[in-house]
């Protein structure tokens, strides 16, 4: 344990020292990891399918704030949507304009889950997600949750109209029939249902549960939640007969747990104050601030175990020559 | 000369606006009740704008549906119905939108008065400052 907790200072205090680029890193990273995945499952659009683009793009967001990159997913995926069919692509537009409309007016903040979702539903994955935000986030998160849920069954269903069109070679013509074709099998999915119920109970009970104020209360919340989407799942298989895959279920949701402890001990249970750059005057000088957090590094204790009886015996003999004297006396 | 203290207090200000810059604004430029309002009007106007679009989405989805059998239908129940639930979406919006910009309001106030007591915490240093430098002048000008 006291490895673990000398690691969480040395990674605070790297943290610290270069978050500028440990932030960049990670937004590059996921940059790479949405674009790719956009760019390589969803690729109608031959133009945009060189991989210097997914590239470029993520290399642009590195230095842009987190919320530019979700504007940069949704407008790759809306033109290789386009390239597919119009219809849809208006469709798509219409879903963000209404998300942006009646959420992220309100938080703004959390505008990355609605695109880690689809990513998460598409590694296979998806039960992480309510257990982490629940750890780290708000109940309100559980709309973009839901929202990206719905998203990557839309896209599940657009990539199967375009590998069916494809097969068919079904020109274009009845653009109803498409943007029907699409929403109608989502809507109707009663696997997308599940999804939701179990990824909203579970991310509202994580978020009760470590609010609670008793002894490990996250450890009891993340628990919680892993079993209740497990059981969740469990059930709405059977009720609902679905053929839902149930070893990449209990995968999963061990794989949530291990992910949750990692993610609570290293980085929700930590202050990673970073390192701050200001710029400000006064009437005789400008001043270029780079201030660095002060970490204070709890070092190992060290216990000296004395393992020489010798200095023990000579004091005890000792002793009891004492009390021989003074019972002498 | 540099002050280092002044350095201090001016480094954390500068901090304090960077990350909490606009709700400062927000608690130091608005009233409550006009900070609320102003925002449930957006709110209203934007559920609005929202509404009209999955209604258009909606239409688009059932447009067969509704090309044939659109002489059975009776239009003004249908009216009804469509306006019922936007006056339901728009009430639960509004609600929410007062809950949270109440809540945000609150939290920028005390944002707010955090940066003033820091605010303070310079003026004296300022003030003290200029004490030294008066004090100091005025020694000069008595030796001469």
């Amino acid at each position: 344990m006291t490895t673990l907790l000398e690691c969480r200072e040395w990674l605070r205090r790297v943290y610290g020292k270069y978050s500028l680029y440990i932030n960049a890193g990670i937004r590059f990273i996921t940059g790479i990891l949405v674009f790719m995945l956009i760019t390589y499952r969803m690729g109608y659009m031959t133009r945009l399918k060189n991989p210097v683009i997914p590239l470029l793009m993520a290399l642009i967001c590195t230095f842009l704030p987190a919320n530019i990159m979700v504007v940069f997913a949704m407008i790759l995926l809306l033109a290789h949507l386009y390239a597919l069919s119009w219809e849809i692509a208006l469709a798509m537009l219409v879903i963000f304009l209404i998300l942006y409309l009646i959420y992220y007016r309100f938080s703004p903040r959390y505008a990355f889950v609605l695109m880690l979702t689809p990513v998460a539903f598409t590694l296979k994955i998806p039960y992480i997600i309510p257990v982490i935000l629940g750890l780290a986030a708000t109940p309100v998160t559980a709309v973009p949750v839901a929202f990206g849920s719905v998203g990557y069954y839309l896209l599940h269903y657009i990539f199967q109209y375009g590998a069916n069109a494809a097969a068919t070679s079904a020109g274009p013509g009845d653009h109803v029939q498409k943007y029907v074709y699409v929403f109608a099998n989502a809507i109707k999915a009663p696997e997308l249902y599940l999804y939701l119920v179990t990824m909203t109970a579970a991310l509202f009970l994580v978020y009760f549960i470590r609010r609670l104020s008793v002894d490990k209360a996250w450890l009891i919340a993340i628990f919680t939640g892993a079993i209740s989407e497990l059981v969740f799942m469990l059930a709405g298989n059977f009720a609902m007969d679905i053929s839902i895959n149930v070893t990449g279920l209990v995968l999963g949701t061990i794989l949530a747990i291990l992910l949750a402890f990692v993610l609570q001990f290293f980085v929700f249970n930590v202050d990673y104050s970073r390192t701050e750059y200001v710029q400000f005057e006064d009437d005789e000088y400008y001043y270029y601030v780079k201030a660095i957090p002060k970490v204070h590094i709890t070092k190992r204790e060290k216990t000296v175990k004395q393992i020489n009886p010798q200095k023990k015996i000579r004091m005890d003999s000792s002793r009891q020559r004492n009390r021989t004297e003074l019972d002498e006396l | 000369m540099l002050n280092e203290d002044r350095i201090k207090v001016m480094t954390r200000l500068a901090v304090f606006e960077k990350e909490h810059g606009r709700e400062n604004e927000i608690a130091s430029r608005f009233y409550k009740a006009d900070y609320i309002s102003y925002y449930m009007i957006w709110t209203g106007i934007m559920t609005t704008i929202a509404y009209v679009l999955g209604l258009g989405l909606f239409f688009a989805l059932n447009f067969e549906r509704y090309m044939e059998n659109m002489h059975k239908m009776n239009l003004w129940e249908q009216g009804k119905i469509m306006i019922a639930i936007y006056v339901i979406i728009l009430t639960a919006m509004l609600m929410l939108s007062w809950f949270i910009y109440r809540r945000r309001y609150k939290k920028a106030k005390k944002g707010l008065e955090e940066y003033c007591d820091l605010l303070h915490e310079l003026e004296k240093i300022y003030n003290s400052e200029r004490y030294r430098e008066h004090t100091k002048t005025r020694q000069e000008a008595e030796r001469r």
